[in-house]
């Protein structure tokens, strides 16, 4: 209804328009989301699934009341069943509900009062801490490949040790340091604190874990104590608290957040299975790498040796086939790992070329005679009055020859 | 101190690059090849005869 003139000529509002008016006198930054703490009265769960009810706080003329109403798209992710007398907290706005002529408490969450204040901490040490720069992302660490030792901040005796140390096991054994503490109780925050501290710099990455449980249980996990001292550490951290679904301020400030220890463990290093299928690759490349370097000298040895002995090319061909059978062979042997066996063949070779060294047998009592600096191989070179010159092992005479037997029709033994 | 799988992985990585270049020549490609085996055997041991040891720090 319109502004119409009253009867003595002052404005006269409808009831729609005054309404509006409260309204928008009630459209105030405080009261568009803003948690309440009170006690639940006239609590109906109405079939629809809406949930509402009064929240009241004093006696008598201290009594304050507000209505208040739970939708049942908000009420349906309670964790508790409201009930009259219970201390709440209810997050939601104020507004006001024109067909009845009320303001009220529109609910969005609603927590019981010892938890929900709880919560509310959590939320008020995380705007905190993220100001600290506690959950900055620019200071997250890598978690190293091939770490040579994990510390462990958990329990001394619950599970988290043994699924981590089980996963290790299978996976990459190295050494655990178990930095214990307790996991829950008023001076848990303090203790893994602490822990977390006494491992820092100790190991290559840290784990810290704890195995599931309440939001209450979980709660030294939020605590500022443990936070800073998780983005102190020089370390890297993983953590694994509680459940896949349990978030906590202490897997923010991680380098690394795993959903269970057993994961955090599987993050923590390589799977060893894996490393060694990578040697044998890295075998195979290697003995191919060894092989092909073997093939480059063959062919550029092959290629002088063409170039030395032009000529006769079928024999040329044999003796390839043969050189090539005989250098796979060597080939084979060398990439079996018996690289060693080639060298001792290389030694014997060597002797071998030593024995033709003419002057090898001086040593073993030959003389070596030179007329007109050759070698005399055969009597039927000399004449009596011949100058000779001998070559012994450790020095030289000049000889004259008296007279020349030829032996030719003489026979010897080893002829 | 004793080389950490890291080390050892990073100077096999080195040795199979450096046969695989062809001016490598073949004395030090034998010695390369030599040495590639001794790494690879040292990596599979390392990864073989690992276990998990597990100390516990000292509280206080």
């Amino acid at each position: 209804m319109g502004q119409g003139e009253g009867p003595d000529g002052p404005a006269v509002f409808g009831v729609a328009e005054v309404t509006g008016i409260i309204r928008d006198a009630l459209d105030l930054p405080e009261l568009s989301g803003l948690w309440v703490r009170g006690e639940v009265t006239n609590y109906t769960h109405a079939r629809s699934g809406h949930r509402y009810f009064s929240l009241g706080e004093g006696q008598d003329r201290e009594r304050a009341l507000i209505n208040a109403v739970m939708f049942r798209g908000s009420a349906c992710a309670l964790s508790f069943e409201p009930a009259d007398g219970m201390d709440v907290l209810a997050y939601g706005h104020v507004g006001v509900y024109g067909p009845q002529g009320k303001y009220q408490l529109y609910v969005e969450d609603m927590r019981m009062a010892g938890e929900g204040e709880k919560h509310l901490l959590v939320e008020r040490w995380k705007r905190e801490l993220a100001a600290e720069g506690c959950f900055d992302a620019s200071w997250k660490k890598e978690i190293p490949m091939f770490p040579r030792r994990v510390a462990v901040v958990t329990s001394p005796t619950g599970a988290v040790l043994h699924d981590i140390t089980n996963v290790l096991s299978r996976r990459y054994p190295l050494e655990v340091l178990l930095s214990p503490t307790a996991v829950q109780g008023e001076t848990a925050h303090l203790e893994i604190a602490e822990a977390i501290r006494r491992a820092d710099g100790l190991a290559d990455v840290m784990i810290v874990g704890r195995g599931g449980g309440s939001f209450e249980d979980l709660f030294p996990f939020n605590h500022p104590e443990v936070v800073r001292a998780i983005a102190a550490c020089e370390t890297p951290v993983i953590s694994a608290v509680g459940h896949e679904v349990d978030i906590t301020l202490a897997d923010l400030a991680a380098d690394l957040r795993a959903p269970t220890p057993s994961a955090a463990a599987e993050c923590a290093v390589p799977d060893r299975q894996r490393l060694l299928e990578d040697l044998g690759a890295d075998r195979r490349r290697l003995g191919n790498g060894f092989i092909a370097a073997l093939e480059r000298r063959r062919a550029e040895l092959e290629d002088l040796r063409l170039r030395l002995r032009p000529g006769r090319p079928r024999r040329r061909v044999a003796e390839m086939r043969q050189q090539t059978a005989d250098l796979e062979e060597r080939l084979l042997r060398a990439a079996a790992g018996k690289v060693k066996h080639e060298r001792l063949v290389l030694e014997g070779l060597k002797a071998r070329l030593e024995g033709q060294n003419p002057y090898a047998p001086l040593r073993r009592g030959y003389a070596l005679a030179l007329k007109d600096r050759m070698a005399v191989r055969s009597a039927g070179d000399l004449g009596p009055g011949d100058r000779l010159k001998l070559i012994l092992a450790d020095g030289q005479a000049e000889v004259i020859v008296e007279c020349v037997h030829d032996d030719k029709d003489v026979r010897r033994p080893d002829t | 101190m004793t080389k950490t799988y890291e080390d050892l992985i990073r100077e096999l990585k080195e040795t199979i690059q450096k046969i695989e270049d062809d001016s490598t020549g073949l004395e030090e490609s034998i010695a390369l090849y030599e040495r590639g085996e001794e790494l690879v055997r040292e990596c599979e041991r390392l990864l073989n005869e690992a276990e998990v040891r597990v100390t516990t720090l000292t509280q206080g």
